[in-house]
């Protein structure tokens, strides 16, 4: 339904956090990641196509396609109906993104599952789980479950937003502002990567109820708790390696995304997320629990305020508009990206863990949905990373992994399972 | 649903290993298989290029380049009085370095395979060089013997190294006695060759600067060593 208000944009910029990715993106590093629910009942296809076409005109910035230009890549809308496609064995694998003729999200079906896969040049989680709420009321209200209409999710009979466009990074960047200290490398979990399009998953179902309730013995919040849970897995795992494998001097660290749309009123549907860095230095000594509990929770205390992502904003969107890096073409600026995002990026993290929170839906189709999951994207370098969404009364707690082993997973269950808190094993 | 007893976790039916420890997991009652949660199609794995693989496709390249090398100075030189003749010293220098790119990239493993390959290829080098003009003039007089000159002093420093019980300072004096010995011998080589006389000119310098400081640092290695602890004036 196309109203006048409706802003009509062929094209426009990649936001400021999704600049690179068009650069990175490659056979292992997709940049993708994966919403998924599933139902009670099996998925009926055609109602599910259906519903994709008709939300679909509602999201016009994700009907798009990335391009090269001369000295930027940039997104340029289509018209043609994304078809539902159906699951692979390794979620977020095998999309040529720059293709064209590719969307850069696909909707994918299996069974009971739906599932939406985003690249990050388009979103972040906070606007996949949006598209998912609103595919999944629409879908239910075709094959006549719901009916009128659902608080808070976005539906095709509203008009488009222009503010949902914005790079809401550029919208809140001061330039008086100085960048926040460089970091220093962290530590990789040697070992050597799975054939090109594998991933592996590993799902652990965790009542949320016994979870929040260890957490709050501890005083802190589920994010920091499971911070704290994922930092000890590897630190074991750390201490478990010969020392020549080891790599001293580099230190333990976490990262974990803030949705800023809950620091910035901001109503993006692009990428406006930043992270916060929480570790410990194992040079220091072995940590107890306790106390990486305490040292991420007053991090994060710490870390994650207005004034101290303002840094990062400033950082980045300077990055992005010095002039010198603008005017080298983009085939140029190809050959350094990688490099830069590697040391600017992920080699500062050792692992990632990614906390979507709750997943509400409206209570008409609450009870048709059994449970949700987050995949967070493949990386080559922080081998194994972590996506947690809750969903009625479980946690789902998926790692994704480009390697074999999985002593960073066990070492997180088995430490859950010490506590006397439950955990079921899924994976794929 | 079945547990795994070393983890403590969960699993589905159907799972065989536990995914976290790999431990069998014990099925006590006979339940049938839970319904997958993926496709079972699994990709295709690329055939890997080996070590071989990237070092063959390496040296294609270089063959390549080398050959684009040669045809280019070839091409030139017939371009300017149709004849080849000066193109031969750059296309002998050519063909020689192939030589060795070529031991290095599939010997390398092999050090013996390379050491005399090397020494082969650059007698032949020499030989060839020298046969561009059509007579044979230096090869005899002056390369061949300064290259048996170099390979046997760099032989005999190899294996005082790998024969001395502590390395350190004195491996540095046995290359600075070395560089004076093949010095003086060049020296001896060159005056026979253009003077017919034995006579020492430049060596003479270079045996004086070296061997000096090469004695005082067998000295500092050998004799002081035990005396006192060098780290202590030199520690950083």
């Amino acid at each position: 339904m196309k109203t006048d208000t409706q802003p009509s944009i062929e094209w426009f910029k990649l936001d400021n956090a999704a600049t690179m990715y068009p650069s990175v993106a490659s056979q292992r590093t997709t940049t993708l990641f994966r919403i998924a629910a599933t139902l009670h009942d099996p998925v009926r296809i055609g109602a599910l196509q259906q519903a994709l076409e008709n939300i679909v005109v509602r999201f016009p910035y994700y009907l798009v396609e990335v391009r090269a230009g001369l000295f930027w890549y940039y997104l340029v809308r289509k018209n043609r109906m994304p078809k539902v496609e159906v699951d692979t064995r390794y979620p977020c694998m095998d999309a040529p993104l720059k293709r064209r003729r590719r969307y850069l999200f696909h909707v994918r079906a299996y069974r009971r599952r739906i599932s939406v896969e985003f690249s990050h040049m388009l979103t972040d989680g906070a606007g996949a789980i949006e598209f998912l709420r609103s595919l999944l009321v629409e879908y239910f209200t075709l094959i006549g479950v719901h009916h009128g209409p659902a608080d808070g999710v976005m539906t095709p009979d509203q008009p488009v937003e222009l503010e949902e466009y914005e790079d809401a990074y550029r919208k809140f960047y001061n330039p008086s502002i100085p960048g926040p200290g460089r970091e220093k490398k962290s530590f990789q979990i040697p070992a050597p990567l799975l054939p090109v399009g594998t991933f592996r998953i590993t799902t652990g179902i965790v009542p949320v109820a016994r979870l929040k309730e260890e957490a709050k013995n501890h005083g802190v919040t589920l994010t920091v708790f499971l911070s704290a849970l994922l930092l000890n897995a590897v630190q074991c795992h750390y201490f478990d390696l010969p020392k020549g494998r080891r790599r001293p001097g580099k230190v333990i660290r976490l990262e974990v995304p803030v949705n800023l749309r809950k620091l910035y009123p901001s109503r993006s549907m692009r990428n406006f997320s930043l992270y916060v860095t929480p570790g410990i230095d194992p040079r220091l000594g072995r940590y107890t629990f306790d106390e990486i509990v305490h040292e991420v929770h007053h991090f994060m205390k710490v870390a994650i305020n207005e004034r101290a992502i303002n840094r990062q904003i400033a950082r980045n969107i300077r990055g992005e508009s010095n002039l010198v890096v603008r005017i080298i073409p983009l085939f140029l600026k190809n050959l350094v990206i990688r490099r830069i995002y590697y040391i600017l990026g992920e080699s500062l993290f050792t692992t990632c863990l990614t906390n979507l929170g709750q997943v509400s839906l409206p209570e008409t189709i609450a009870d048709q949905v059994e449970r949700c999951e987050v995949i967070s994207p493949p990386s080559v370098t922080n081998k194994t990373n972590c996506g947690v969404v809750s969903y009625a009364d479980n946690i789902y707690i998926s790692f994704g992994r480009v390697i074999e082993q999985a002593e960073v997973e066990r070492y997180f269950f088995t430490s859950l399972v010490k506590m006397g808190i439950p955990v079921k094993i899924e994976t794929n | 649903m079945p547990y795994c007893s070393r983890c403590g976790v969960e699993v589905d039916n159907d799972v065989v290993n536990c995914p976290l420890c790999n431990t069998p997991i014990q099925h006590f009652e006979e339940t049938g298989p839970a319904e997958s949660r993926y496709p079972a199609d699994d990709v295709e794995p690329r055939p890997r290029i080996g070590d071989r693989g990237r070092r063959r496709i390496l040296w294609e390249v270089l063959t390549l380049l080398y050959a684009i090398g040669v045809i280019v100075v070839v091409g030139s030189d017939l371009r300017v009085d149709a004849a080849v003749d000066w193109s031969l010293y750059p296309t002998i220098s050519i063909v020689f370095a192939w030589i060795c790119t070529t031991l290095l990239i599939f010997f390398r493993k092999q050090p013996a395979t390379i050491v005399i390959g090397t020494i082969v290829s650059t007698i032949a080098f020499l030989a060839a060089t020298d046969l561009v003009d059509g007579k044979i003039e230096w090869f005899f007089p002056l390369g061949l013997p300064i290259l048996a000159l170099f390979v046997i002093i760099s032989g005999i420093i190899s294996v005082a190294t790998i024969r001395a019980k502590e390395r350190g300072l004195n491996v540095v004096a046995f290359v600075l006695i070395g560089i004076a010995v093949f010095c003086f011998g060049v020296d001896l080589l060159v005056s026979l060759y253009l003077t017919a006389t034995v006579d020492f000119t430049w060596s003479i310098v270079v045996l004086l600067t070296l061997i000096p400081v090469a004695i005082i640092l067998l000295f500092l290695h050998y004799r002081l060593r035990n005396r006192f602890d060098l780290k202590r004036v030199f520690h950083l």
